[in-house]
């Protein structure tokens, strides 16, 4: 898991970046930590065990890679292709996803609630026991996704198709829905 | 710190491994179901089970108590004295216990059940079936409903907002997250006819 080192800064709760002693927001040295974090994400097969929150990350590629033990909360992540890369136990709440490509992803364990998710590509993913509470989504694409014991509770959900998936045990309790695309999927058996 | 998380399909619970990177004496939560992924899992590890923390005496979180006994020998830690045949050592709320070396702090949140006990290992907390992603446990009935709610905001919802939630059934969370988005804790704050209301004045505005 993750450090759980809280951040130096008076008041702050969050926690510490990398191996710094502060978190991302009041690290003295950002550009450095940020280029850190850059060559872990593009050199490193297995990236585990990291704490980065609160930074903006955009047009970079991270296909086929394991994450795992990780916390990005609060994170803005814009055009990032994640297809392929292995997800567990990753924290990933009230971040900004804008045409992310999460496609042929296994994804477990993971928390996104909070997170604005806006033209993002979950299709052919395996989404199992995730949590996806509170999310803001739009014009998303989970089609021919297994989303066994997946909870969307308390989100608004708006031109997202869910074709194809799997919804046993999936929550969808609380939900705004707008122009949702349910079509050969089980949602009889989802929480509602 | 580690924490290895196993979905037994049996009773659709989750069983938590906690022990250090470097292997040795580990800590086994809620064992519902013991199967070759979850002590592939433990021995891939080097983790020899040296606690079992039950978070409360139902069979789809202590099923797999007897075979892990023939493996190991770890002391059991839950509520009450006796766990089906189990000899277990008993905690009370408030107590904190060192397993292999790990700071435990017990709290004890009945509703879902009278023996129903959360752990709080650093910034996480085994839940059991007391809060989930989203969902606070079944009761027997409305006062034991709403007993919970109450005891679940006075005693989890105080914690920090990062602190990392693992619960017995579903996928894991933080207490930020349900504090906002749990509607089973929302509920009783917001009234049906304002919960409506925000409902229709959201609709209007797409």
């Amino acid at each position: 898991m993750f450090d759980f080192n809280i951040c130096n800064k008076e008041n702050c709760n969050a926690f510490v970046a990398l191996d710094s002693k502060f978190c991302y927001r009041h690290s003295e040295n950002k550009d450095e930590l940020l280029k850190k974090m850059f060559t872990i994400l593009e050199t490193q097969e297995i990236i585990r065990d990291i704490t980065f929150s609160h930074a903006e990350f955009e047009n970079i590629s991270t296909k086929q890679k394991r994450f795992s033990s990780s916390n990005f909360s609060w994170c803005t992540f814009r055009n990032i292709d994640f297809s392929s890369s292995k997800f567990t136990t990753c924290f990933f709440d009230f971040c900004l996803f804008d045409k992310c490509k999460f496609t042929d992803t296994d994804i477990r364990y993971s928390v996104f609630s909070g997170s604005k998710i806006l033209t993002c590509d979950f299709s052919n993913s395996l989404l199992i026991h995730n949590n996806f509470s509170g999310i803001d989504a739009w014009y998303c694409d989970f089609s021919g996704s297994d989303l066994y014991f997946t909870t969307f509770c308390s989100s608004c959900l708006r031109d997202v198709s869910f074709e194809d998936c799997n919804l046993k045990k999936a929550d969808f309790r609380e939900t705004e829905q707008r122009r949702l695309n349910f079509r050969y999927s089980n949602y009889e058996d989802a929480s509602k | 710190m580690r924490i290895y998380q196993h979905f037994s399909v049996v009773g659709f619970c989750n069983t938590y491994i906690v022990g250090e990177k470097k292997g040795g004496q580990a800590i086994l939560i809620d064992p519902g179901h013991v199967d070759n992924e979850l002590i592939g899992i433990i021995e891939k590890n080097n983790f020899i089970i040296s606690t079992i923390l039950l978070t409360h005496r139902h069979e789809a979180h202590t099923g797999g108590v007897s075979t892990i006994l023939k493996l190991y020998k770890p002391k059991i830690y839950a509520y009450t004295k006796k766990v089906y045949e189990f000899e277990v050592t008993e905690v009370a709320d408030g107590a904190t216990i060192i397993c292999g070396g790990i700071p435990v702090e017990v709290i004890h949140l009945p509703g879902h059940s009278v023996d129903s006990l959360v752990y709080k290992i650093g910034h996480t907390l085994f839940t059991g079936d007391t809060l989930m992603a989203t969902r606070i446990g079944s009761t027997p009935g409305f006062m034991e409903r709403s007993l919970l709610i109450k005891i679940i905001k006075r005693k989890l919802l105080n914690f920090d907002d990062n602190i990392l939630v693992f619960p017995g059934h579903g996928a894991p969370t933080k207490i930020k997250n349900e504090r906002l988005f749990n509607s089973d804790l929302t509920e009783e704050t917001v009234s049906p006819w304002l919960r409506n209301q925000i409902r229709l004045e959201r609709n209007n505005r797409f």
